[in-house]
């Protein structure tokens, strides 16, 4: 009887055990954990039209503000300074500079046929993908696929040109997985939208990354589409037509595990999960520099060279003491000027004289203005003066020193100072066109006195004013 | 060995004498930000404008600031500064700072800053028109030495300010070019007719008048079409501000002359212009110019006339006879 119920017990297990081979049970996929796709920028693809005035030519170009079709960029917000566009369909351009938010400057010329009315403009965003996860069960020998959203015409999702509803496959992404325990990858394997074995679901790129080994449960995957060079990778979108500007734009992508022989149009993967990827506008970090200009003068040494000529007093930034002079006799000081301005337009400096070298403390008398060798020169004519005897007077000369300002006068011609005394305008010494950068000049001073000059001290003052240019 | 070391000391002596030397003690340096403020106001309308004031001298400075009016300017956006001209409008402006004041010394540590805080307040009964002013800052000296002899210097440091008192947003602007043309020498010209050669660089020249009584700004292009009227070059203007009743020299984006350097493709009738666009009104000058090959038709003639020349010499040679 014991043994009656022995058998029929092991009758029963044996039952068991044939059905569970011939009718294996169910398994429910489960989720894949801390999954992520994280691009190397989320940077958007560039979309838009070349718009009148730009010309073959020129650097200058500009863009349409109004979206149509496919051609969504309607704002150089998107773009860069050093960014390489397609402009026109096949060259392509660096960006040198963005004017404003329609306009940029290239730094080579426009070719004929790449300026005309909506022709387009182009920047292909070339991010890597690097898809991370977790496992959920071991699946030994089989491959994991991830799914990247697509344009639903399998044509226009593989063209190469940025789309603005989903990532362009670019002819030949790279994709591969990093091996881990239980997982040995072999090289992926990309399929465009559309191509075999990737139809279903439909509208999305598949890449699959199959493996051997046993698989694991938990088990840290990384898997990449392209490469951080940007030498194979898919292209990001560009924006949707329906997204509002500074917003990003989010797309769904897929990753499943399937058992080696699976078909992945139509089996169920073993494990999945859905997540999203978001591109947006790069942001174009600016700074603002205020405008100003910077003006110096400072003294120069006795014995120093200047103008052609060695000092023979040694000045400060604000006086030129000439000292005790000699009978026709010349006496060259210096001084040095330096401006600097960030302001387009440019700088000007300008001088005048109060009165002439004057005598106050006694009965008025002067050191006159010099006219130099041939009595032609004045507050605004130069002329040369190399000769002291016979020609006495206060007179300058100007050289520069570093970074090309305009100068008036220049060595070996000399004029003296307007002067305020006589109601003449300020003269301008120094000035340059367009932003001026530490520009330098010497401004040299000479004097002469005869022996009809009453003795006495001498002295006038001399204004120097720096102004921008408007 | 005593002769290197004779010829180096030599060496650095002349070097020593001959490089300029720049006293390093007391300097003068001063900024000021900004260089220039344009204003648009209304009349019974208040703004106020801070500006920096850097002193970037090794010394402590004591300075005066000060506003002086002007009304004229160069063809290159400088004032005419006259410190003695004065205006009935100058008491628009004030200081709103508590210890400084306009013709009052006041003084900023080495290496430091100060803000002038300058508010302009016009009132409802002002006349609409443009007023210009420089607000500048002098160093400031009270004291006379008796025994000096030279020039004592003062050193002014200035910012504009081109304000416009008008009851619209855009008045009314009158914009002239005058004498854009090609520079002399690169062309011929035959009436209102200019040749050149295909490809020689040319340079042009042109100024703009303001015959309006407010400022405006020199915002456009420079363009060559040629004779099928499609462009073959663009160039931006120098956006610059031009006050009323005066004369500025257009030039091109970097400060340069306008220059157009036609290819070999550039044969034929061209159209060259200059466009100014202002808020509420346009300006265009036009110049005509036909290109063709000069120099190349001048080398192709030269070498016809020396390989016919070698020709004629080869053919009169005698022949030897037998």
């Amino acid at each position: 009887m014991k043994n009656r119920h022995v058998l029929q017990c092991v009758f029963a297990l044996t039952l068991v055990l044939i059905s569970s081979f011939l009718y294996p049970s169910f398994s429910f996929a489960a989720n894949l954990t801390v999954a992520k796709d994280t691009l190397q920028s989320s940077r958007m693809s560039f979309s838009g039209r070349v718009k009148s005035p730009t010309i073959a030519g020129s650097t200058h170009v500009w863009i349409y503000t109004t979206a149509a079709t496919v051609f969504t960029s309607i704002s150089t917000a998107g773009l860069k300074p050093g960014d390489s566009l397609i402009i026109g369909g096949t060259n392509s351009y660096t960006i040198a500079s963005i004017i404003d938010d329609d306009e940029f400057t290239t730094t080579t010329v426009l070719a004929a046929g790449d300026a005309d009315d909506t022709d387009v403009i182009y920047f292909k965003s070339l991010p890597q993908h690097v898809i991370t996860f977790k496992t959920a069960s071991a699946v030994p020998a089989g491959f994991f696929r991830v799914l990247i959203p697509a344009d639903s015409t399998p044509a226009t999702a593989n063209n190469g040109i940025p789309d603005i509803t989903g990532f362009d496959f670019n002819t030949t992404p790279a994709a591969a997985g990093t091996n881990t325990t239980g997982y040995t990858f072999s090289t992926g394997v990309a399929t465009a939208s559309g191509g075999t074995g990737c139809t279903s679901p439909a509208n999305y790129h598949c890449f699959e990354y199959h493996y051997i080994g046993a698989g694991g449960i938990g088990t840290n995957i990384t898997l990449s589409i392209g490469n951080t060079a940007g030498s194979a990778n898919i292209i990001a979108p560009a924006p949707s037509a329906s997204r509002v500007a500074n917003t990003a734009d989010a797309y769904t992508f897929k990753i499943q595990n399937f058992t080696n022989t699976s078909n992945p149009n139509s089996a169920t993967p073993t494990d999945d999960v859905t997540g999203k990827v978001a591109v947006i506008e790069s942001v174009r970090v600016t700074a603002t520099v205020d405008p100003s200009i910077t003006f110096k003068i400072e003294g120069v040494n006795s014995g120093a060279s200047a103008c052609s000529l060695t000092t023979d007093v040694t000045t400060t930034n604000a006086s030129v003491p000439f000292g005790v002079m000699a009978l026709d006799t010349f006496k060259a000081a210096a001084q040095l000027l330096t401006v600097s301005t960030n302001a387009v337009s440019g700088y000007v400096v300008t001088a005048i004289e109060n009165s002439r070298l004057s005598n106050l403390a006694t009965s008025p008398s002067y050191i006159p203005d010099t006219t130099c060798d041939n009595n032609l020169c004045d507050f605004d004519t130069p002329d040369t003066w190399a000769t002291a005897a016979n020609n006495a007077g206060f007179g300058y000369t100007l050289a520069v020193v570093a970074n090309a300002p305009t100068i008036a006068p220049t060595a070996p011609n000399y004029q003296h100072f307007p002067s305020l005394a006589d109601l003449e305008s300020p003269f301008q010494i120094m000035s340059n066109t367009t932003i001026a950068s530490s520009q330098q000049a010497h401004v040299c001073y000479k004097l002469s006195v005869d022996a009809t000059q009453p003795a006495g001290n001498y002295e006038n003052q001399i204004t120097y004013t720096a102004t921008a240019s408007f | 060995m005593t002769k290197k070391i004779f010829i180096t000391t030599l060496c650095l002596i002349t070097f020593a004498i001959l490089l300029p030397k720049h006293v390093s003690a007391a300097n003068y340096g001063m900024s000021i930000s900004p260089p220039l403020l344009r204003v648009h106001i209304k009349p019974g309308k208040s703004i106020t404008q801070v500006y920096k004031i850097e002193n970037l001298s090794n010394n402590d400075k004591t300075l005066v600031a000060a506003i002086v009016p002007f009304t004229e300017s160069d063809n290159f956006g400088n004032p005419v500064l006259n410190p003695k001209t004065t205006a009935p409008w100058l008491s628009y402006f004030s200081l709103a700072n508590s210890e400084i004041k306009f013709n009052k010394p006041f003084s900023i540590p080495a290496g430091s800053s100060e803000q002038l805080i300058l508010s302009l307040s016009v009132p409802e009964t002002a006349p609409l028109k443009d007023i210009y002013v420089t607000l500048i800052v002098s160093t400031y000296e009270n004291s006379l030495d008796q025994t000096f002899q030279g020039s004592a210097l003062r050193a002014t440091i200035g910012s504009n300010l081109l304000i416009t008192i008008s009851s619209q947003a855009y008045p009314d602007t009158i914009l002239r070019i005058e004498g854009f043309y090609p520079a002399k020498g690169a062309v011929i010209r035959i009436g209102n007719l200019y040749f050149a050669d295909s490809i020689t660089p040319l340079k042009f020249t042109a100024t703009v008048t303001n015959e309006g009584n407010f400022a405006a700004e020199t915002k456009g292009v420079f363009r060559v079409v040629s004779g099928k009227n499609k462009p073959v070059y663009l160039e931006g203007i120098l956006p610059v501000n031009i006050i009323a009743k005066s004369q500025r020299q257009l030039l091109n984006t970097n400060g340069d002359t306008f220059e157009f350097s036609p290819s070999l493709g550039n044969i034929g009738p061209h159209q060259l212009s200059l466009e100014i666009k202002t808020d509420n009104s346009n300006t265009t000058s036009t110049i005509d110019i036909i290109f063709f090959p000069l120099k190349l038709s001048l080398g192709l003639l030269i070498s016809l006339l020396i390989i016919i020349s070698i020709i004629k010499i080869t053919s009169k040679t005698p022949e030897k006879s037998t």
